[in-house]
């Protein structure tokens, strides 16, 4: 019998029944949709593939497959929530099905971490996990976890007009009913890359980024990094033309502009677990 | 010296040469955390390593430096999806660095026609501090990601630091003011910190030992957590930091008079193994 893939914990509180396994072949596809499922509505999110988890989780050269842990509802076998640990102490993914135990997945799963780093001789054992969840804050409360910085992480937009342009589109219906306006953004001191003007324009008949426009009815004078903090929801469309970072003309329609770049800004929690950082 | 002198050009990967020079450049810069099996690993086995998005710079046609970038889809919100470049290692050669060559990299990439090609709307990298400050705030008009992410760590074992202490004796061995120093410290410490193994430590003429012996015998016991010996850690600040571990009870010291006497004393041999990668 493979030592590796024999049931090494079971638990039953409730009505929930769980084990905890190691890795198998072919489990991929059950992990891939679960990290996929779990994942997908933070920013930050890379999608998985078979390939890319391959990849990313079991080629990685601190992970052996008896690293990989797995927890299995009894009642049904399907897996709902895995830990891939590597010797180095890093748990580079924990996730598990919300709509299951949380705490005694995430015990379940940080308990046997702890316990195969400790055998494997690692001094210490790290994880990442979005900051609102308290079933995860809970757990390591209680099994006596840390919270430590995580590494900065820096953004810059590479092409303002296609971003704008996605960020548009996804939000077509909305803004169709609300806008009737043609705004042409300036940014102050560019650099070489990024182009310095470029035009937003959206009526009932649609929406669109271009890099000229005929007659705006408003124009932004701003710079690259007030325009990006607005985007991504760092400042405040208010507080960027209190600060005089954003200059609109006519004055008249700073309302106007401020409802539009509100209805922009995308404000999705970022979570990136530490299998994205490297 | 401007970037002309050190000129930029994409990574050759067919000729295994511009490969070697890059594994070797990044080992020096990362230690272990980089060999070579593991750039294999995180570039070249990669699904989305393309080997145009490695530059390399040079010096009299020497590689010196190199920058990794990965072509990724990333979500930015709950329904847009863009391609993004990550931003992967930079490297520079140790006698080369601190002459604007990870900022020359950085221009080269964005400069670079074939990579504005490959339609990524935005650029993302994990930074340090210094790296912040040195290279990428000198270059590109960036923003912080918004993230909400929180990193939870426990201690498994003091492992690190008994590397730790090994280094300090042999570092005190060849110090003959600090030798002295040592001859008159006699003193067993218990540090009890919440959640983590006991530390027991032994000083004296011998240097610091991690003992194994009896932790009633502490001559000293401190009692704190990992955050707040984080806190002391930092020199700046330190003593302000440790009066105000003091009087919040984070951080409690006891023992006979004496001993806290003697502990004071030997304060300065605590720092010393305290400061350095412990965990």
């Amino acid at each position: 019998m493979n030592i590796a893939h024999t049931c090494v914990h079971a638990l039953t509180k409730g009505s929930s029944e769980y084990s905890l396994r190691t890795y198998r072949e072919g489990d991929e596809i059950a992990l891939v949709h679960l990290f996929n499922e779990v994942h997908s509505k933070y920013a930050g999110f890379v999608p998985r593939t078979i390939e890319y988890w391959r990849w990313c989780c079991l080629e990685r050269p601190d992970v052996e497959r008896d690293g990989i842990f797995e927890v299995v509802d009894h009642n049904n076998g399907n897996v709902v929530g895995y830990a891939v640990v590597g010797r180095s102490g890093n748990v580079w993914e924990l996730c598990y099905d919300s709509t299951h135990d949380g705490d005694k997945i995430v015990s379940l799963l940080l308990d046997k971490a702890a316990s195969y780093l400790k055998k494997v001789g690692a001094t210490s054992i790290t994880f990442n996990a979005p900051q609102e969840n308290r079933v995860v804050k809970k757990v390591c409360r209680k099994l006596g976890f840390e919270v430590l910085p995580t590494p900065r992480m820096i953004i810059t937009v590479q092409n303002f007009p296609k971003l704008v342009s996605l960020i548009l589109e996804s939000k077509k219906e909305e803004l169709m009913t609300r806008f009737d306006e043609a705004v042409l953004i300036k940014f102050n001191e560019a650099p070489f890359w990024i182009s310095d003007t470029f035009f937003i324009e959206i009526s009932r008949d649609g929406v669109q980024v271009g890099d000229e426009t005929q007659s705006p009815t408003i124009q932004v004078e701003t710079d690259v990094i007030t325009f990006s903090s607005l985007l991504f929801g760092i400042l405040s469309p208010l507080q960027s033309v209190m600060r005089l970072k954003l200059r609109v003309k006519p004055f008249w329609k700073t309302l106007t502009l401020l409802k539009l770049l509100s209805s922009l800004q995308m404000k999705t929690t970022w979570f990136f677990p530490l299998s994205d950082l490297g | 010296m401007s970037e002309e002198d050190y000129p930029c050009r994409a990574f050759n990967g067919n000729n295994g040469k511009d490969e070697k020079v890059i594994k070797r450049l990044i080992e020096n810069a990362f230690k272990d955390f980089l060999s070579g099996k593991y750039w294999d690993w995180k570039y070249k086995l990669n699904p989305n390593f393309d080997p145009s998005l490695v530059a390399v710079a040079e010096k009299n046609g020497k590689v010196i430096g190199c920058s990794h970038w990965l072509l990724r889809k990333l979500r930015i919100s709950g329904s847009v999806e863009v391609e993004a470049f990550l931003g992967g290692d930079i490297a520079v050669s140790p006698e080369y660095r601190g002459r604007g060559i990870g900022r020359s990299l950085l221009l080269f990439f964005r400069s670079s026609e074939a990579i504005r090609n490959k339609g990524a709307v935005l650029t993302y990298t994990f930074v340090n501090p210094t790296l912040e400050k040195t290279v990428h705030e000198q270059v590109v008009p960036y923003i912080p990601a918004p993230t909400t992410t929180i990193s939870y760590f426990k201690l498994l074992s003091w492992g690190k630091l008994r590397n730790r202490v090994e280094g300090v004796n042999e570092k005190i061995k060849n110090e003959k003011e600090r030798l002295e120093k040592l001859s008159s410290v006699d003193l067993k410490i218990l540090f009890q910190l919440s959640n983590v193994p006991q530390l027991f430590l032994e000083l004296n003429r011998n240097g610091i030992k991690v003992s194994d012996g009896d932790p009633r015998s502490a001559d000293v016991v401190v009692t704190s957590d990992l955050s707040t010996l984080s806190i002391l850690k930092k020199k700046e600040g330190r003593k302000r930091n440790l009066i105000w571990a003091l009087l919040t009870r984070k951080l409690k010291i006891k023992g006979g008079l004496l001993n806290l006497f003697r502990f004071y004393r030997s304060f300065w041999l605590i720092e010393e193994i305290f400061s350095g990668k412990i965990m």
